[in-house]
């Protein structure tokens, strides 16, 4: 972890000192008779807190014995995280055009594609026609939630 | 006596209204399930599932939310005995005597005690729940601005220090998390903070999207990271008349759910302990007091029924600092918290005076789901077995879907949708980095209500921070709050002093 909180320190650091002097340029305190905190306070209090914190995770970083520096964004990890994240994105983005119960359906069906060892078709055409129907039943029908529609008017 | 009478002629009447034992018995089946599958544990499952409560009644609501969180604390157990694998970290310390239970063949006597254990615990828990809230409520009525900002601050620092491994990334989290509170408009003076013109961001973080990002996607992502195990279940070992634990075993576990039971109580209570810590301290204890010492960890079924009825009777005691001081003290009870928000209610002594239907409904629909998941457990134990086989991709597929059309019903906008997902990839991120999120969510629950606690205690003080220091409670809280900052800092010096001591 020592390179990881090395960076995590530096960038943590640089975001803590811009809310810091951001929250500086709000009110920190107002004066008269009711004198208390203003809106900038406890940002500033926040932001510089970080700050300190930061500092002191980059001394144990650089104080550290640990010689092995373990990888943090290994192909592994990050294969789901793209997988996912970028599904998830893409289905919302089709939302305008699909229906917001029918681009679930079809991100379900690449989640189950792409994340499964074995491919099972079955399951992946299941899920793709199963989350639409379940869901109209559960959020459209009984949550009366009211769902984007598509250019198949579901 | 008067707990009694209300629990009776208001808790029970509301808990056995025909839609409140809907809602109380799918909210145990669906925890239990969430506990069962893994990856998902108490809070994301809570987070997922947040969206079914949305235009509910609250009390309806709650009492789902309750259910789900109990019965998944119970399913996460399943896991760890039948497959090592503990659901949740409270379930870890069940797992060392379950598992080798397992391995000798007698996963149903392990299975049967844990579903009693945690009735057993979870059934006391309650009862000290139903005297021990209405007091502690009596008492926090008489707070003021500066207790309660003590005792938020100790919430915080309770919960960075006992919970974490690691101070300082855990007091970065709860200052980010402060941060991200304090986003909006100011409540005071209306003027707004780090909104960048942006009309969406006025209104702050709403801390559903938050934590369903933070618990629900991180949990899917980081749980589809390396190869599926291949699993096997020993069904054939579930049957009802198997799961029923011989008179022995019952004689072998009696002081385990005895002190499972009452330190899962005393521990729950505290904020930032939670059933992790109570579990240990029960396994623990019972371990010291046991005539069999040299069998716990080789399948001793104490070490069963110990942490199973600490971790149950600990996660219903977690909910009386939340509901009785508006102070959650862990990641599932900051997220009931903000769907009591959410519902319109204030959690804090006034609660129980206000709203005496919901608080009492609650306390009654406890009694009785509990003897859902008994039941449950005992009867369905064979399904919610099979519930570990789903394939992955499958569950996370289906699980990733509910969390995007959870998101967008909050306020009908996919701006919502995005942050929920931008807080996935952080959440990810974070647990990469070993940074905890849990004190991130605490102090975007709490956030607002420290900011306005501290305001109104500085216009009493006339600005004079001795405000907090000078009054009994406020003055022992932050007290308190001190130690707990220090606490592990003096740990790892007092370790590091005995190690040199040994060396030397």
């Amino acid at each position: 972890m020592k390179r990881a909180d090395l960076i995590t320190g530096a960038l943590l650091f640089v975001v803590a000192a811009y809310i810091t002097h951001t929250a500086y340029g709000l009110t920190l305190w107002t004066t008269g008779r009711d004198s208390a905190p203003g809106p900038g306070f406890v940002p500033f209090v926040a932001g510089l807190s970080v700050m300190i914190l930061s500092v002191a995770l980059i001394i144990r970083a650089l104080l550290s014995k640990e010689t092995v520096n373990e990888k943090i964004f290994t192909k592994e990890k990050l294969k789901p995280l793209i997988i996912i994240g970028g599904g998830a994105l893409g289905a919302s983005l089709l939302v305008d055009y699909l229906g917001f119960i029918l681009s679930m359906g079809l991100m379900g069906g690449f989640l189950t594609f792409a994340l499964s060892e074995k491919r099972n078709w079955i399951h992946i055409a299941a899920i793709t026609v199963i989350i639409p129907i379940a869901f109209h039943f559960i959020f459209t029908v009984g949550l009366s939630a009211r769902l984007p529609v598509g250019i198949f008017g579901i | 006596m008067e707990a009694l009478q209300n629990l009776f002629s208001i808790g029970f009447q509301v808990a056995f209204q025909p839609m409140n034992l809907f809602y109380c018995l799918l909210g145990v089946m669906a925890g239990t399930t969430i506990g069962v599958l893994p990856g998902l544990g108490p809070s994301a499952g809570l987070a997922v599932l947040l969206p079914l409560t949305f235009g509910m009644d609250p009390t309806a609501g709650i009492i789902l939310l309750a259910g789900i969180y109990y019965g998944s604390m119970y399913g996460g157990s399943l896991t760890s005995i039948m497959i090592n694998t503990p659901g949740a970290p409270s379930s870890v310390a069940t797992a060392i005597d379950g598992y080798q239970m397992t391995l000798q063949g007698r996963v149903g006597p392990a299975m049967g005690m844990d579903a009693f254990a945690s009735f057993i615990g979870g059934t006391v828990g309650i009862i000290i729940f139903t005297f021990l809230a209405p007091m502690l409520a009596g008492v926090a009525i008489a707070f003021g601005p500066p207790e309660y900002f003590a005792l938020m601050i100790l919430g915080l620092t309770a919960l960075v220090s006992m919970a974490g491994d690691d101070p300082i990334k855990g007091y970065i989290s709860a200052f980010i998390g402060l941060f991200l509170a304090m986003v909006g408009l100011d409540l005071v003076t209306g003027a707004p903070r780090f909104t960048y013109g942006s009309l969406r961001l006025m209104g702050g973080f709403n801390f559903i999207p938050v934590t369903m990002g933070l618990f629900g996607i991180s949990e899917i992502i980081i749980s589809s990271i390396g190869k599926e195990k291949k699993l096997h279940i020993p069904t054939e070992n579930l049957k009802l008349r198997k799961l029923l634990p011989s008179w022995q075993d019952w004689k072998d576990s009696r002081i385990g759910l005895i002190v499972g039971s009452l330190s899962g109580s005393a521990v729950g209570v505290l904020p930032g302990a939670g059933a992790t810590i109570a579990s240990f301290i029960a396994y623990d204890s019972t371990k010291k007091l046991a005539k069999n010492k040299e069998q716990f960890g080789k399948g001793a079924i104490a070490g069963v029924a110990a942490p199973e009825s600490a971790n149950s009777s600990a996660s219903i005691l977690s909910m009386v600092p939340m509901l009785t001081l508006g102070v959650p003290g862990s990641a599932s009870t900051a997220i009931m918290m903000g769907a009591l928000l959410m519902f319109g209610m204030r959690p804090g002594p006034l609660l129980f005076d206000n709203n005496p239907e919901f608080v009492w409904g609650l306390v009654g629909s406890m009694y009785i789901g509990n003897f859902f998941l008994i039941i449950a457990s005992l009867l369905l134990v064979p399904i919610f077995a099979r519930i570990v086989l789903v394939p992955r991709g499958l569950l996370n597929a289906v699980v990733m879907a509910f969390i995007l059309i959870g998101a967008y019903s909050l306020d009908n906008s996919m701006f919502t949708v995005f942050m929920t997902l931008i807080f996935g990839v952080v959440g990810v991120i974070l647990k990469f980095l070993k940074i905890p999120v849990v004190p991130l969510v605490l102090a975007l629950v709490l956030g607002r209500l420290m900011e306005i606690s501290l305001r109104q205690s500085l216009i009493m003080s006339q600005g004079s921070a001795f405000i907090f220091f000078s009054r009994p409670i406020s003055g022992t809280l932050m007290a308190i709050s001190i130690i707990a900052v220090l606490y592990p800092f003096i740990k790892k010096l007092i370790q590091k002093s005995r190690n040199t001591s040994k060396e030397s």
